[in-house]
Order: C-alpha cells, then sequence, then structure tokens
C-alpha cells in the first residue's frame, strides 16, 4: 500500500512539473509607410527569416523563449541580418519571481540581463480592437519603448495581440503581463506571430534556464554598451 | 595610394550590398553611415547592442580593407 500512495505520489510530481504548453512564433519584417524601405531587400530579409522560427516553452510559473536550431548552410549577408533585427538571439526567461531575464552573449562575454525594471514602465494601452489569430480571439495593447543607441533616443512602438483563452501572461522575447498569452508581437516593423499552439502536454524537455552568464541590470548593460562603443571609435584607424 | 587601394576593395567589397557611392574618410565614420543605411534600407531602428554589433562588422571589414 505504501508503495501504491509513493508511486501515485511520484507520479502526480511528474505529471505536474512536465506539464507546459509550447507554441511556435516566426518573426517578419513589415513594410511601413515611410516609402523609405528597399523593397527588394526587405524581401531578401523575410525569405531569409522562413527558415528562423523561436519557441516560447511555458508552465504556470515560468516561460523560456528562444529560437529554434536551424540548418546552417553558410550564413548569408540576408540570414545574418536577419537574425540581429528585432531582437530573438540569446534566451530569454520569466522566472518564478516574475523577473524577465535575457541571456545573451555580448562581445564575447556571457550576460543575463534583468529587463524586469524595464518592461514594468511600459504604459500598456488596451484599446476595443480585437482579431482572431490561430483561432483564439485576441485583444490589442500599444505603448512606446524609449531605446538608445550611439546616436541617440528613440521611441519604438510595440503592439501586443494577446488571448485571454489562454490562461498565461508570458510572449516572445521576454514580453507579457497581460491577461492571457500574447500571440502577435509587433516592435516598429518587425512582426512575431504564433503558427503552432500545443496546450498543456507531457514533455521531457523541462524548462532550463543556462546556467553561465553574469547577472546585471538593464542600466549596467546600457553602460558596457557605452564604454565598449568609446572603446571602438577610440581604435586607432 | 593607400587610399586609393582602400576605397577600390571597399567598392568591391560594398557593391553588392548598395554602398559603393559611401565616401571613405575614416572607418569609425564609414561604420556609422553603413549602420544608418543598413536601418533606412529596412526602416527598423537598432538597439545599442544591435548598433553595436552592425557598426562593429563594418569597421572591421573597412579597417581589413586598408591592411
Amino acid at each position: 500500500m505504501k508503495l501504491v500512495f509513493s508511486l501515485l505520489f511520484s507520479l502526480t510530481f511528474f505529471v505536474i512539473h512536465s506539464q507546459q504548453s509550447i507554441v511556435t512564433y516566426t518573426k517578419r519584417l513589415l513594410i511601413d509607410d515611410s516609402g523609405k524601405q528597399n523593397i527588394k531587400k526587405v524581401a531578401a530579409i523575410n525569405s531569409s527569416f522562413e527558415k528562423l522560427s523561436f519557441t516560447l516553452r511555458y508552465n504556470k510559473e515560468e516561460s523560456i523563449f528562444k529560437m529554434d536550431d536551424f540548418l546552417d548552410d553558410g550564413l548569408s549577408k540576408n540570414l545574418n541580418t536577419a537574425l540581429r533585427i528585432g531582437g530573438g538571439n540569446g534566451v530569454y526567461a520569466s522566472d518564478k519571481k516574475n523577473k524577465s531575464l535575457h541571456y545573451i552573449e555580448y562581445f564575447g562575454e556571457d550576460y543575463v540581463v534583468d529587463y524586469t525594471t524595464e518592461y514594468k514602465n511600459l504604459n500598456w494601452i488596451l484599446d476595443n480592437n480585437s482579431k482572431t489569430i490561430n483561432n483564439y480571439l485576441c485583444y490589442r495593447a500599444t505603448t512606446t519603448r524609449t531605446i538608445e543607441n550611439p546616436t541617440g533616443l528613440f521611441n519604438q512602438k510595440i503592439i501586443a495581440w494577446f488571448s485571454p483563452e489562454l490562461n498565461s501572461s508570458f510572449g516572445p522575447i521576454g514580453y507579457g503581463g497581460f491577461p492571457g498569452l500574447i500571440l502577435s508581437l509587433q516592435i516598429d516593423n518587425i512582426e512575431y506571430t504564433a503558427t503552432n499552439i500545443q496546450l498543456n502536454i507531457i514533455d521531457n524537455d523541462i524548462i532550463e534556464f543556462p546556467k553561465k552568464g553574469k547577472y546585471i541590470t538593464y542600466n549596467t548593460y546600457l553602460d558596457i554598451s557605452k564604454k565598449l562603443y568609446e572603446k571602438m571609435i577610440n581604435r586607432k584607424n | 595610394m593607400k587610399k586609393i587601394i582602400l576605397t577600390a576593395l571597399l567598392t568591391i567589397c560594398l557593391t553588392n550590398s548598395g554602398f559603393a557611392n559611401v565616401i571613405i574618410s575614416d572607418c569609425t565614420q564609414f561604420a556609422h553611415d553603413a549602420v544608418a543605411y543598413e536601418e533606412e534600407q529596412l526602416g527598423v531602428q537598432y538597439d545599442f547592442n544591435t548598433y553595436l554589433e552592425v557598426m562593429n562588422q563594418w569597421d572591421m571589414l573597412c579597417k581589413a580593407a586598408e591592411q
């Protein structure tokens, strides 16, 4: 009898901890109305995007988002560009303490950048717009995020479509916090869209965060970037 | 002479990317121009790390061509 209880307990523990949902996202570059984009170049980048997909794996408490492995048939310049624009490199995680972490390799060093405060400061506006993505009714939320690069400060327009029908607050590239899973995320002209959703499946591939990387805040990360930039421009020509 | 070779090399390297008309005064400025051009072509605004990575790539290419 003791053995039966023990087995049942172990089985329940296993089922609870290995049950997770898996969402596949694709990324594409949208044509804007500025008229400045090189349409041929955009098409070439989008054809490189077709080689890339991303997976969000989550349970009730934590999530991990990363790019899937792809066949590296000698990185073309377009694929290289596709890889670096609009985020998606490295591993994005949301842990049990609701921290939004980004594991990246940056100029030869491994870092864990904490974006929690940066994302929490975003002022999202929910409107009445709705649409269906992958048969799930989604609602729209928009915000702007100020980003910095060596040439100044810029406002990024961010649009998230979340579905209250999917009981999770996670989403792609570390965004989330809505009463429903984000099925589409647009950052300026880059759009992530969910193409495949598998809910509550038993999967042996557990959610595991990378083990390496120096923990830094987002502001420290900006400081490091500024120092790297100074170093770069002071390099002898 | 060095300048002519550098310009010719970079023109060959960059013609496919549409950068043939960039005037190379120094590699840092060239790298900045290259990033700005790429941003405009794609209609995106790079964040700090992407900007640095792209800039570094063009800067290295420019310096390699110089040697």
